[in-house]
């Protein structure tokens, strides 16, 4: 898929050693067992070799307890239920490890949590315009259809179009108007490498350059952030009452050509005008590629290589090299050079961070700041890991498959944290708390049990409806047109009134309780409700364009028993999701695990301490059937902990299973306890 | 029952002893505590001469996103059209300060005010940008440097013993909290001021016996994990640690800070009815009792498009807000110990992008602004040049204005703590240097 302006240049290319193992050809399915086991035995015989060399042991394999919990919660990103652990633990096969990994990593629940793991790391925002919509389903179908990764960046990189046609362009509408920070964003996210000083002045530690940095913008030097289609609509729309107003059309046909130009100047005004609300949102979901459009040099460019203003021909930061790039294929050649096998780091990158992700800590760490002289911790398995990436063909299901079925995925965690940007020995993985979304999809496994095949179909269904009618929209007759437009200019004379009289009404009730004048505020309170229903009322009543003319799509909200993949996201601040340090998707990866007293009142007195004893909770159910205080007491210890409680365990807490209260109490006790919010 | 009792007292005991070795900070061990007890950082004399020292509480309103100098603290009015746009320069109640027309309201408070229009920082672009005015140093991969506010919450004796001494209001992920110091020094994060703190009473069907057990409880499920993990695992004390504080904040009695139903609806529309309104009221309410740094942030300042219709919604949230909190302040008497601080990460091109009415990152030169605490009012450090493209005069990095920050709290912005990797940090980084002049 190189395109021709790029070129090889000396030591760029990589020699792909094909094995075996990893045949030429990217495979287009799913690898077999036996292949992805010898990929892992490799990757353990590396890192075991390395330990030899450096005279430290591996820590053992873990017990079928820890193997379970972690299991799930590192693949399908939540806690087995009580059941599904007990179902393993007496399995006597000698292979169940195995597949019960092969069975995860096929299932709904990986598709899940791969989302939440993208997400963050692209910064998707679901109620960001329609795009932002258009995004969120495009990349959740696209991981769940095993989209190699390589397409999945190359198809948003040189996307274009409205994002009814071509919800990748989600990736750069994200970043309307601030291009240069994509920009620094694509290379470090993609390319592991930190350029974004440089959009500014000289890096002061890397060598990059402003001139360079620019040089590398100019890519998308062409991205205009305005519709084509919208103009062809107001042409439409245009030409459609130049004929029926046989005045207008005498101006038009002036001999004149300034006077030609002037009418038709006044009249598209005009018509754009009387479409303003109609086309305004419509407007700003899609991205055009101008090929006049070229990226210039700031106006306090202060090197010598260059003058303010001047502009700048794209050319590429290592690797391949580009020459003489149409202006009309920029992003092309420019998606071609990122994702090529050819570039140094895409590979590399997008490995690293899937190893860091199951083991907690990168080969390469941090992860997105690479530069020439990066090696990493175990170099021999660092090329090793980016061969196979390449090898399955950017599939990071079968690469994290292979990862997963490693000895060292079934080692003990060290019980010393690895220190952040310094070289880890890999005795095993990395202790971890849970994320924030593997917290809450667990409290859903507490409450209604497995629902990881419940899918927010509202979301579907929301863009598919905007897609219909964006279809309509470009279909629709210019009188149809000029008619959706009164009714959208109408719609919006409402919404205002709406909100004055809405805001109005607010006022006089904060006024009437402040002053304790109880029936008024209550009557206040009635208008209230009515003036909101008929709000709706009338919103519904603009029926076939709403979803064209609203400014943000409003994602369906998922149910209560549905993961946190299915919510439109980011969460809100103050949820649940974002206590746990649940992503703001305002810069790549920015979910964290960081403690705070907040979340230990939520997990002490919130919500989720109350819904122990929910009624409809899976948990409550189960307490109230079992009446042996024993299978009560080994209930709760699976569904917290996949365990049966130990002698020692059995022992201090037995008297308390016997006790309603008291087994409350001990569930309660659980949910706050580290043995739960970590995994080992 | 009485072998569970009993059982729990011991691993209490020595769950307490774990935890109180591990609350000693991350270069301090055994008896060397006491020489580094914040008692032992009292302001040094030379500071008090100087008019520092006298605040006791900082409140920090964060403008994320990269707040405009040009239409706010810095604005022009002798530059051409394409650099000031609609934006107009209003006079104040000091002689010397003017202000961008939205900030009307903070013109009658400007006898309290020092603004230092000299602010200049290398970081373009956000998330670097905050992280380098917050902690004077700039990202680094290998570990987080403390915030300013983790800084004066170690520097500084804790006021009082139920509230946490560090408080963030609506901050975004980015936030470096207590960097690499132990998790003692960590932020209580609210996200929304108006409901305040959530889940602080015990769940109704849960009675103070049933949660005293519970609590014992979880030590004794979680006696083998610490044994295994508590030394080596900051997270894990970390968690030790917010559950001890939030037992702790249950019983309270200053619990109703975070209550802003408190205060009267006179009080509330004096700061207006923003979100961010609400953050800057519940700030005053906690430094009130005593909590030592509240850094409220205030979002959405990112204006590529559209600068002046940004500036019209959004800066008259700030200026209601900041003059009602100095107003305020002032009459609870409170000005004079209570440090107020508008940052921001950068500022914006002074240039107008005309295509769109934008103005984009601009660190080069940038406002801030200082008020009570010891900073005598009425005064504008530093210089632009006639369009606010350059610093001409006194130039103020990151590190100078956090060491003045320290100043005014009368800890030393200079003395050095070492990070688990035996690597020195100060306050004010390095060569950060206190704005001592600002203070009279």
């Amino acid at each position: 898929m190189l395109s021709q302006p790029l070129k090889q240049v000396t030591c760029a290319v990589l020699i792909l050693v094909a094995t075996n193992l990893l045949a030429d050809a990217a495979p287009s399915k799913p690898l077999k067992l036996d292949e992805i086991l010898q990929a892992a035995a490799k990757i353990d015989q590396l890192l075991e070799a390395d330990l030899k060399a450096k005279k430290l042991q591996p820590l053992p394999i873990v017990a079928e307890e820890t193997f379970v919990r972690r299991t799930y919660l590192n693949i399908v990103g939540r806690i087995p239920t009580a059941m599904e652990a007990s179902r393993f633990l007496d399995d006597q096969t000698p292979d169940k490890r195995a597949r019960l990994i092969e069975k995860l990593v096929a299932s709904p629940g990986y598709d899940s949590s791969a989302f939440n793991y993208f997400a963050d790391l692209l910064r998707l925002q679901t109620n960001e315009g329609q795009y932002g919509l258009g995004w969120h389903v495009w990349l959740r179908n696209s991981l769940a259809s095993d989209k190699p990764w390589s397409k999945i960046v190359h198809e948003m990189l040189s996307a274009e179009g409205h994002t009814s046609k071509n919800p990748a362009v989600g990736y750069y509408l994200r970043d309307r108007g601030m291009l240069l920070d994509n920009v620094s964003n694509t290379v470090q996210v993609f390319l592991g490498h930190q350029i974004g000083c440089a959009q500014c002045h000289d890096h002061p530690f890397d060598s990059w350059t402003q001139m360079e940095y620019y040089e590398m913008a100019a890519f998308s030097g062409g991205i205009a952030y305005r519709s084509d289609e919208a103009r062809q609509l107001v042409n439409k729309v245009a030409d459609h009452s130049r004929k029926s107003h046989p005045g207008m059309n005498r101006a038009f046909k002036s001999k004149n050509k300034s006077t030609r130009a002037k009418a038709r100047g006044n009249l598209l005004k005009r018509i754009s005008g009387e479409m303003r609300y109609l086309l305004r949102y419509f407007n700003q979901n899609e991205i055009v590629e101008s090929q006049s459009q070229q990226l210039k040099l700031p106006d306090d460019y202060q090197y010598k290589d260059g003058k303010p203003g001047e502009v700048i021909q794209p050319a590429t930061l290592f690797g391949l090299q580009a020459s003489e790039v149409n202006p009309e294929e920029r992003r092309e050649v420019f998606a071609d050079w990122v994702t090529s096998d050819e570039n140094p780091y895409f590979a590399k990158v997008i490995a690293n961070r899937l190893w860091r992700r199951t083991f907690g800590h990168g080969l390469v760490d941090p992860v997105d700041d690479w530069s020439e002289k990066t090696k990493g911790s175990h170099p021999e398995v660092l090329k090793y890991i980016e061969r196979v990436m390449k090898g399955v063909g950017y599939r990071t299901r079968d690469f994290e498959r292979i990862l997963y079925h490693t000895r060292l995925f079934q080692r003990q965690v060290s019980p010393v944290e690895a220190t952040p940007g310094m070289d880890y020995d890999f005795v095993g993985p990395q202790l971890r708390r849970m994320s924030a979304e593997e917290l809450y999809d667990s409290f859903t496994v507490l409450a209604f049990g497995n629902t990881d095949d419940k899918v927010n179909t509202n979301l579907e269904y929301k863009w598919k409806n905007y897609q219909s009618e964006v279809d309509a929209l470009l279909n629709l007759s210019a009188s149809k047109l000029i008619e959706s437009g009164q009714d959208a200019q109408e719609m919006e004379d409402q919404r205002r009134v709406y909100q004055r009289r809405n805001r109005e009404i607010q006022i006089a009730i904060t006024k009437a309780k402040a002053a304790g004048r109880i029936q008024e505020e209550r009557r206040l309170k009635r208008q209230q409700t009515q003036l909101r229903a008929e709000g709706r009322k009338s919103q519904e009543t603009m029926s076939g364009m709403s979803a064209v003319t609203n400014r943000n799509s409003r994602a369906g909200r998922a149910e209560l028993n549905m993961r946190a993949s299915e919510h439109p996201s980011p969460f809100r601040a103050g949820t649940m999701i974002r206590q746990f340090g649940g992503s703001d998707r305002n810069s790549p990866e920015a979910a964290h695990t960081d403690a705070t007293i907040p979340q230990a009142l939520t997990l002490l007195n919130g919500q989720v301490a109350a819904d122990t004893e929910n009624r409809r909770s899976k948990v409550f159910e189960a307490l109230a059937e079992i009446t042996n205080p024993e299978q009560r007491l080994e209930y709760l210890f699976l569904a917290f902990y996949s365990s049966r409680p130990s002698a020692a365990e059995k022992k201090d807490l037995l008297p308390l299973a016997k006790d309603r209260d008291d087994i409350f109490t001990l569930a309660r006790a659980m949910l706050t306890s580290k043995r739960y919010l970590f995994v080992q | 029952m009485s072998d569970f009792n009993k059982l729990d007292e011991v691993t209490r005991r020595s769950f307490m002893a774990t935890a109180a070795r591990s609350c000693l900070g991350v270069t301090i061990a055994g008896s060397a505590a006491e020489l580094f007890s914040p008692a032992a950082f009292a302001a040094d004399p030379a500071t008090i001469a100087g008019g520092g020292g006298k605040a006791k509480s900082v409140i920090y309103l964060f403008m994320s996103g990269g707040m405009t100098h040009l239409d706010t603290f810095d604005p022009k009015p002798d530059a051409p059209d394409d650099f000031r746009g609609p934006t107009e320069t209003i006079k104040t109640k000091a002689d010397g300060i003017r202000l961008g027309h939205y900030m009307s309201k903070l013109a009658s408070q400007a006898d309290k005010i020092a603004l230092v229009n000299s602010m200049t920082s290398t970081q373009g672009a956000h998330g670097p940008g905050r992280y380098f005015m917050r902690t004077s140093y700039t990202q680094r991969a290998s570990l987080v440097h403390p915030s300013n506010g983790a800084w004066i919450t170690r520097l500084k004796a804790r006021a009082n013993e139920s509230l946490p001494s560090f408080v963030t209001i609506g901050s975004g992920n980015g936030h470096p909290a207590a960097g690499f110091f132990e998790p003692q020094y960590a932020p209580l994060p609210v996200g929304d001021a108006n409901s305040g703190l959530q889940n602080v009473r015990r769940l109704r069907q849960v009675s103070e016996d049933q949660f005293n057990k519970q609590l014992a409880l979880r030590q004794l499920l979680d006696k083998q994990f610490d044994a295994q993990f508590h030394k080596g695992q900051k997270d894990v004390r970390a968690y030790n640690q917010v559950f001890e504080e939030a037992v702790k904040l249950m019983e309270s009695k200053d619990l109703e800070a975070f209550d802003l139903k408190k205060e009267t609806s006179k009080v509330h529309s004096a700061y207006g009815d923003h979100n961010f309104a609400k953050g800057v009221l519940l700030a005053r309410r906690l430094v009130e009792r005593g909590v030592r740094f509240v850094d409220v942030e205030f979002g959405g300042f990112d204006w590529h498009n559209d600068n002046f219709d940004q500036c019209e919604q959004k800066l008259p949230v700030l200026d209601q807000a900041l003059a009602a909190l100095l107003k305020d302040l002032e009459g609870k008497g409170l000005l004079e110990s209570t440090l107020v601080v508008v940052a921001t990460e950068f500022g914006r091109t002074p240039k107008i992008v005309q295509a769109r009415s934008g103005r984009n990152h601009f660190p080069k030169a940038f406002s801030y602004l200082l008020a009570g605490g010891g900073i005598k009012g009425g005064q504008v450090y530093g210089k632009t040049d006639e369009t606010g493209s350059n610093v001409i005069e006194n130039p103020v990095g990151g590190p100078d204005f956090n060491a003045t920050i320290g100043f005014a709290m009368g800890v030393p912005h200079d003395l050095t703590l070492m990070s688990p990797s035996r690597r020195p940090f100060q306050l004010g980084a390095r060569d950060g240097a206190p704005l001592t002049g600002l203070f009279g």
